[in-house]
């Protein structure tokens, strides 16, 4: 099957509201029609409350293309130009995820994209619907998310597709052409840059603590070992299992080209186990380590893995700043991003203990 | 919290009115929750973040800066003076002394192995932390496990 896409605005752009489901399934209708040359059905939308980001949801379609029918559930994601990272594109997620379908990442399949927003008012795809459960890393008493038998089942999938991301041959697809960067001096660096300047715009103050912690993750940069697809938000929460399979990678909104030692410092942030032992609910950080440096072959030092866990806990800190304001001063009115306000103290004392762990 | 308290009263009455109300079918319980707003909006015209708080931090910026002067003459220009009344006052004059820290630490973190600035970064760092322990004290736990799972397990 082919997809076509949009890359440039063709219109004025439209107001997106989110509460139009009418609006919305009518303007995709008509997008997908475009985009296919045949007749196309959407039935109704149903909208899914997962995510704190992207708008998503779920219908079935029929549509027609090159003479043949297809009828499928799928899913809308629309990035909300008042969303934590808005302003949103959505091309590097597409094009990463049309790359992955030829890898062993688990992805869901994607159909069509655009960044134009004169169609939504905010940059979409179409994805198939996957089935499955999404377990979070936030349980009532702060125990464990799985037993032992799930812990090693689920936790080794969700190692196995985290290596198999990390060894994925990007060069010669269209992920080259996503943001990221290329030196392995620089990869740290510009990330650290990327975030002050998130924060910067998020932030109508001055944070010292973590003008602090910059200045520390700056002069601790590690050199990359390799240059790799990075998911940039991958833990508990962002994947989907059914009967101890994880059927699906989710949230790739954060996408880039970076070191892929980034991913491994994420999934042991303290936000993500609790007062759990296990990263993510699944390993230690030495077996995490281990089972990694196995699937891959490359050695993986401990420090790295501390270096890119306070660096991910200082960007945890910063999209929480970006939460703040998505709801301060862009009026986005989910009280989510206002509770995550709240929470900064708590993120920003983090921040100084992983920076003392890694030092 | 970084959020304006008149822009978070704003917020909660646009979300209990866009995504909450409509979906309460229960006809009382839907009147309460049109109660909430109406509470909210006579609250909101006669209320600011506690002040107490905020001067408590205001000085001890203040009093940082100071310790920096000391430690390292020159590397800080003495607050201005002023007189804040109300919580946005604190507000904005918190926020020029968090500039004025941040630019210490440019200068003190290249630094921070000399005489004078060893004891500023010291300085630097224990009011950080000091700082955020106390805020932690007005800071409850989150309830992120009930929300993504709808609220299904309400505690307080």
């Amino acid at each position: 099957m082919s997809s076509t896409t949009v890359r440039r605005p063709t219109g004025d752009p439209v107001p997106f509201d989110p509460t139009d489901v009418e609006g919305i399934r009518a303007a995709l209708t008509a997008f997908v029609r475009a985009q296919t040359g045949g007749p196309v059905e959407i039935g109704p939308f149903r909208r899914f409350t997962v995510g704190f980001s992207w708008i998503t949801f779920g219908f079935r379609a029929k549509w027609t293309e090159g003479g043949r029918e297809h009828e499928r559930e799928l899913i809308l994601r629309a990035g909300p130009p008042t969303g934590i990272f808005g302003p949103y594109l959505a091309y590097p997620e597409f094009v990463t995820l049309r790359a992955l379908e030829a890898s062993t990442v688990p992805v869901p399949r994607v159909y069509w994209y655009s960044d134009d927003n004169s169609v939504l008012g905010a940059p979409f795809f179409v994805c198939d619907l996957v089935p499955g459960e999404a377990p979070v890393p936030w349980t009532h008493d702060g125990g464990p998310a799985f037993d032992d038998e799930r812990r090693l089942l689920l936790g080794g999938q969700f190692v196995g597709a985290l290596a198999a991301l990390h060894d994925f041959a990007w060069e010669d697809t269209q992920v080259a052409t996503i943001d990221g960067s290329r030196d392995v001096r620089r990869a740290a660096i510009d990330q650290v840059d990327s975030w002050m300047g998130n924060l910067a715009r998020w932030s109508p103050d001055r944070v010292p603590l973590l003008e602090l912690s910059a200045a520390w993750l700056r002069e601790r940069a590690p050199v990359a070992s390799r240059i790799s697809v990075t998911h940039g938000d991958y833990r508990i929460g962002n994947f989907l299992e059914v009967d101890g399979k994880i059927t699906a990678i989710l949230d790739w909104e954060l996408v880039r080209l970076g070191d892929p030692v980034e991913d491994l410092g994420w999934v042991c942030l303290q936000a993500w186990r609790g007062r759990s032992p296990y990263m993510c609910h699944f390993f230690e950080r030495e077996e995490l380590r281990d089972r990694y440096a196995a699937l891959t072959g490359r050695e993986v030092s401990l420090s790295d893995m501390a270096y890119w866990e306070a660096f991910g806990t200082f960007k945890l800190a910063i999209m929480h700043y970006g939460a703040t304001d998505c709801f301060a001063r862009r009026g986005f009115n989910d009280l989510r991003m206002a509770g995550m306000g709240a929470q900064i103290p708590r993120l920003l004392l983090q921040v100084e203990s992983a920076m003392e762990r890694a030092s | 919290m970084n959020i304006p308290l008149q822009r978070l009263i704003e917020g909660i009455i646009a979300t209990m009115r866009a995504d909450v109300i409509p979906h309460v079918s229960d006809s009382y319980a839907r009147g309460q929750a049109v109660g909430v707003i109406d509470l909210l909006n006579n609250i909101a015209p006669r209320v600011e973040w506690a002040q107490a708080p905020l001067a408590g931090l205001v000085d001890s910026k203040r009093s940082l800066l100071a310790e920096i002067a000391d430690a390292v003459p020159g590397i800080v220009m003495p607050a201005p003076p002023s007189e804040p009344h109300t919580a946005d006052d604190l507000l904005a004059l918190k926020a020029r002394l968090d500039g004025a820290i941040g630019d210490a630490i440019a200068v003190i973190w290249p630094r921070r192995s000399e005489p004078g600035y060893d004891r500023a970064a010291a300085l630097v760092a224990a009011h950080l932390h000091d700082e955020m322990a106390a805020e932690m004290k007005n800071t409850r736990k989150p309830l992120f496990a009930e929300i993504a799972k709808g609220g299904d397990r309400a505690t307080t």
